[in-house]
């Protein structure tokens, strides 16, 4: 028993922002993402002798999303919240891509990036992003998973996560490029 | 390699995920095209610039610290299970329990067993004559402590004041007793076992404010009321059956929970299970990931 707690303190405590993240940007709600948390680690520390992969991080963080998506069952099912847009389809990955770059060509969209700091406005709009498209970007950029680790956690080919990659960068940018020419993050 | 093609493999590319091979291809793509140049450094700026900007969270410190707590309320758990079992096997407690009996079925009871540690010291053949007269009285009170959970029941179906807070999850349930209860009683999800959450409520029981989660299964409702122990709820018999109901009672995570409805018993054994270990939500792959 010891030994377990040791290995969770180990193994699991050190990557508790990783989860914290994660849950915070799939519930987009702060004391969710606690409680969504909290359940992941107690699911995590009973089953930790589960735990062979060398990967702790994706091993916690797949509890994580599990936990969230029965949070997020229970909320719909009560009605207390409606899940927006999340259900724009991985087939849309492509068209509106080149649209987006194309029109924005003569913004100098590099500059423009680098020079908008508002962290809290870029969070909100990781945040608007549907879904699929939120959760592998923020396992890729926030919790650096590689696309093999991010295709075990969602139990999608690669294929489709390099896509969902590709779009949640696109549509982020599209906000951010928007936003930026509002002024909203000078 | 055509435009389309390069496209598909701009991210791997800039996310490291391509081999030597196809990376060489695919930046050969690259040198020779504007577009997909342009195309390759826009979704590359908004890489550098999330990361750079940091946008991951901190675990707030009462996250952490609740987890740890629960860790050992867990353990604590596990623990008191496993020294349960122990006594339960000792050979002379077997037979003090069986003369303290004659309630109906399985009522090896829990808190009996507690009280009746002494009589292990005392040997058993002085046990045995001390536990017929032990038994009446401890099941004087028991029964008396089965009859105000039941009574706690009826009141809370008869004065339609079933629920204070109505929900069918356990997220909105469990933090609606925080403030108004000095423990954070557990609820579980057990829709898997089939029973639903209905809601929650205060309640009384023996001058104690008790915390009362309700469930239903089969149109049977189940009051799980969870109190502080050290107070009289912790003499409720393990099992008991009184005017048609059963009530079930254990102690978890530093709490005496006891269960009580016109269910079957062996549905609030189950209940008793989900309490102690529950399952994972319907919808979830299964193993190995719990």
């Amino acid at each position: 028993v010891d030994n377990r707690v040791q290995r969770f303190s180990e193994l699991i405590e050190p990557l508790l922002n990783d989860a914290y993240t994660f849950a915070r940007y799939l519930a987009r709600d702060p004391s969710a993402a606690e409680d969504i948390v909290q359940e992941a680690s107690i699911r995590a520390f009973r089953h930790l002798d589960s735990l062979r992969s060398h990967q702790p991080r994706a091993w916690l963080l797949t509890i994580v999303r599990n936990c969230f998506y029965a949070w997020r069952e229970k909320v719909g099912q009560a009605g207390l919240q409606s899940f927006e847009a999340d259900s724009s389809t991985d087939e849309e990955a492509y068209g509106v891509t080149e649209e987006a770059c194309e029109a924005q060509q003569d913004l100098d969209p590099q500059r423009i990036l680098e020079r908008t700091v508002k962290r809290e406005a870029v969070r909100e709009m990781v945040e608007a992003l549907p879904v699929q498209f939120r959760e592998a970007l923020v396992l890729r950029e926030m919790n650096d998973l590689s696309y093999r680790e991010i295709a075990e956690l969602t139990g999608m080919p690669i294929g489709t996560v390099m896509s969902r990659l590709a779009r949640a960068r696109d549509l982020l940018r599209k906000m951010w490029l928007e936003r930026a020419a509002e002024g909203a993050l000078l | 390699m055509s435009c389309a093609t390069t496209s598909r493999w701009i991210d791997a590319l800039l996310d490291g995920e391509l081999d030597p091979k196809n990376a060489a291809e695919v930046e050969g793509h690259l040198a020779g095209c504007a577009a997909c140049k342009q195309r390759y450094e826009a979704r590359r700026a908004v890489s550098v610039n999330v990361r750079r900007l940091e946008l991951g969270f901190v675990a707030p410190e009462a996250l952490r610290g609740r987890i740890g707590a629960m860790l050992e309320a867990d353990l604590e758990a596990e623990r008191g299970a496993e020294a349960e079992r122990a006594v339960a096997a000792a050979p002379t407690l077997r037979l003090v329990t069986a003369q303290v009996t004659p309630l109906p079925a399985t009522s090896a009871s829990r808190a009996a067993r507690g009280r009746s540690r002494w009589l292990m010291l005392a040997g058993w053949p002085v046990a045995l004559a001390a536990s017929a007269l032990l038994a009446t009285v401890l099941l004087q009170q028991r029964s008396q402590e089965a009859d105000e959970v039941v009574a706690a029941h009826v009141r809370s179906l008869l004065a339609d004041h079933l629920n204070d807070v109505v929900s069918t999850s356990h997220h909105t349930v469990k933090p609606w007793f925080a403030g108004k209860i000095d423990f954070s009683p557990p609820v579980p999800d057990l829709t898997t076992l089939g029973f639903e959450l209905v809601g929650g409520r205060l309640d009384y029981l023996d001058h104690q404010q008790v915390a009362a989660i309700v469930y239903r299964k089969h149109g049977h409702v189940i009051n799980v009321l969870a109190s502080l122990p050290g107070r009289d709820t912790a003499n409720i018999p393990h099992t008991a059956h009184v005017q048609g109901y059963s009530v079930r009672s254990w102690r978890q995570a530093g709490l005496n929970l006891v269960a009580v409805s016109d269910i079957d018993p062996v549905e609030l054994a189950n209940l008793q299970q989900g309490f102690e270990m529950p399952p994972v939500p319907a919808g979830e792959p299964a193993a190995p990931i719990p």
